[in-house]
């Protein structure tokens, strides 16, 4: 650690401990102060469709005029 | 409630918020279309329609939060608590000082209350800045040393930020989620008495359908006048308008990112979030996950909640304009977003309407902009009026006037904004709220205060918010002065630096309006004035408050938690003798 990096607040900090069982910061944060080891799946959920609202709607129209008999009035032909 | 009466209420209020958004609708119409009807007068009426929509949606909120009473909910509290707990504090190039000081003093204020579990905290760190990562190893050193922490601290840096707080919380439940059934979520800046941390434990443990819980936290540490504005207004008007959403919440409450606990089965299960397709604005990462979080919760089946009666939550806000501005724009470009999951499959029909809201309350101020355009450019399509329609007649005949609306009009949108205010003010006068906020008359004196004081800011607010929306439509960034300064203080360079365009858009629009719709200019004035003297004005607020006014309760009486996170700073910075609230007997510590 360079002692550069530290403020005057962090000598501060690190002049106050009060504790014996101060570590190093490396042993610390490897060993006992590491994450425990419970892994928990999370999978990845759905947020947009596989086909965008518009292009659904598009192709639902399209099936509505493919349904239509041609000629109908409704069709326009 | 019951869901009829849920949805009851809630149409209530979108009622309310269309029939008076009709109104106006119609009142402008009457008034823009006394000289006939033209394309822009049509124009002009939607766009009032929508901002005034927009505006009664906010006053049916505060009129129900004003009419309802919070109620804890009804339980067991002597139950042992099972559930294992974790204190999650995700950090980022944060002050580790500030940070881990938040932790001990809470870690404290659990012991004092008599946590009943141990509860463990785990500092999760997407610090990109090497010096700040060393700084935060070392001060986490201490942390550990002070608070006999080994085996309920813990620490550990991402190599990768990806997916940012989200992805940064999704990478502890993947790698440690097991360990735990709960999670309290904090921000950096947050505060949380341990007595409410307990009290959120239990209401997890009453009630295993509810997946997230989250607190309505209140803005302390303000010293500038903006912050106190802040300040005053989230502790003032703030828990009313929650109480309403509250009410309107059912199963499908919000999550506002921090300063809530999760259930962490519920979580992973329902909210891995996926990159959305495409490039970002709109495209990949999620941004503003916390709303998006709370809907896939809600869609899972898990119950979502914003309790308002829960007290001893705190956060700090931003001490100026531009630190405002700027995380507007952050929040803006995820709100936006939301447009793209708004039509995920499956979501509650409540969830698809708040994000609805969350995007309008960013597009808002484009509508009041088109509405004051659109308005300086009528005169220029107006046909001049006939004063003398029938021939040989030897008196003019003026058409009838119509602008009593336009002023009923005004009045009307002034009073959406305000009246709920006012009420809210009476209402604490009645109650004897007021006196944890120097007493009724300080209380009405501070609202009127606030109501000046963000009439003021709102028109440069207002242009914030359009280039915001304005870049992340184009995919850009204008860039921001920095300010290094702690206290948040700008100055008239800095200030200057950041609103020269809007000081230079409000001149040009007053002169067009002078110009082309001289009968506009006064009313515009209000608008125009403050952009003008944007930088002044951004100066004068970041200055720190001299005045009594805007009290807030923790001014004279200062919560436990920020007493003893004071008491553990002053220490750690060496300003104090004390060597820090005392760690065998925390009781001690608060005393």
């Amino acid at each position: 650690m360079s002692a550069y990096l530290l403020s005057e607040t962090d000598r501060a900090a690190l002049r106050n401990i009060r504790s014996d069982e101060f570590m190093a910061p490396a042993e610390l944060i490897s060993g006992p102060c590491a994450l425990p080891d419970a892994p928990l799946s999370m999978p990845r959920q759905q947020l947009e469709r596989e086909r965008p609202v518009a292009a659904r709607l598009l192709s639902a129209l399209r099936l509505q005029i493919r349904r239509l008999p041609v000629g109908s009035a409704e069709r326009g032909v | 409630m019951g869901r009829i009466g849920l949805w009851g209420l809630r149409s209530a209020a979108i009622g309310f918020s269309l029939v008076t958004a009709a109104g106006a609708f119609i009142l402008f119409l009457q008034f823009g279309g006394a000289d006939g009807i033209d394309t822009l007068d049509v124009v002009r009426a939607l766009l009032i329609f929508i901002s005034t929509l927009w505006l009664a949606w906010g006053a049916a909120l505060g009129l129900i939060g004003l009419t309802s009473r919070s109620r804890p909910p009804v339980f067991d509290r002597s139950r042992p608590v099972k559930g294992r707990t974790i204190v999650l504090m995700p950090v980022y190039n944060e002050d580790p000082v500030a940070t881990f000081t938040r932790l001990a003093a809470m870690d404290t204020s659990l012991r004092a209350a008599g946590a009943p579990s141990e509860i463990h905290f785990a500092v999760l760190s997407d610090t990109r800045k090497e010096e700040i990562a060393r700084r935060e190893e070392l001060l986490f050193a201490r942390l550990v040393a002070d608070q006999d922490g080994i085996g309920r601290y813990f620490y550990r840096r991402r190599a990768e930020n990806t997916g940012k707080k989200a992805g940064n919380i999704e990478d502890f439940i993947a790698r440690s989620g097991g360990a735990y059934d709960y999670a309290v979520i904090l921000d950096a800046d947050s505060l949380i008495e341990g007595e409410t941390i307990i009290e959120m434990i239990r209401r997890m443990e009453a009630e295993p359908r509810l997946g997230l819980l989250q607190t309505l936290p209140k803005i302390v540490n303000a010293n500038s006048r903006f912050g106190r504005a802040m300040q005053f207004s989230a502790s003032f008007f703030s828990p009313v308008f929650c109480r309403g959403l509250a009410m309107m919440q059912g199963r499908t409450g919000p999550f506002w990112g921090h300063n809530a606990i999760v259930r962490v089965r519920a979580f992973a299960e329902s909210c891995g979030l996926p990159a959305l397709r495409g490039e970002p604005p709109f495209g990949g990462h999620v941004l503003s996950h916390d709303y998006v979080e709370a809907a896939l919760l809600a869609r899972a089946g898990w119950i979502v909640r914003v309790d308002d009666d829960l007290e001893g939550s705190f956060e700090e806000g931003p001490e100026n304009i531009v630190d405002y501005a700027k995380r507007e724009r952050r929040w803006c470009q995820g709100n936006l977003q939301h447009a793209r999951i708004i039509g995920a499959p499956r979501l509650r029909l409540w969830s698809r309407f708040v994000f609805a809201q969350l995007i309008m309350a960013y597009i808002a101020p484009l509508f009041w902009l088109g509405f004051i355009a659109a308005s300086v450019m009528a005169p220029a399509f107006v046909d001049q009026p006939d004063y003398f329609p029938e021939p040989n007649w030897p008196f003019p005949y003026f058409p009838p006037s119509e602008a009593w609306k336009a002023v009923g009009l005004f009045i009307g949108i002034f009073g959406l904004l305000i009246v709920p205010k006012l009420l809210i003010a009476l209402k604490a006068s009645i109650t004897g709220r007021a006196r944890d906020f120097g007493g009724s008359a300080d209380v009405f004196a501070s609202t009127v205060l606030e109501l000046l004081f963000t009439s003021l800011l709102a028109p440069v607010l207002l242009m914030y918010a359009t280039r915001s929306v304005w870049q992340v439509l184009s995919g850009s960034d204008g860039g921001w002065p920095s300010n290094n300064r702690g206290d948040g203080r700008l100055s008239y360079e800095e200030s200057f630096l950041a609103s020269w365009w809007i000081t230079a858009i409000g001149a040009g629009g007053l002169a067009i309006t002078w110009q082309f719709a001289p009968v506009l200019f006064p009313w515009l004035l209000p608008v125009g004035l403050p952009m003008i003297l944007a930088a002044v004005i951004l100066r004068w607020s970041s200055m720190p408050a001299r005045t009594s006014m805007m009290q807030v309760p923790w001014d004279a009486n200062p919560p436990a938690i920020l007493a003893l996170h004071d008491r553990y700073l002053a220490a750690w910075e060496g300003r104090s003798e004390d060597e820090g609230p005392e760690k065998e007997d925390p009781a001690l510590a608060l005393a």
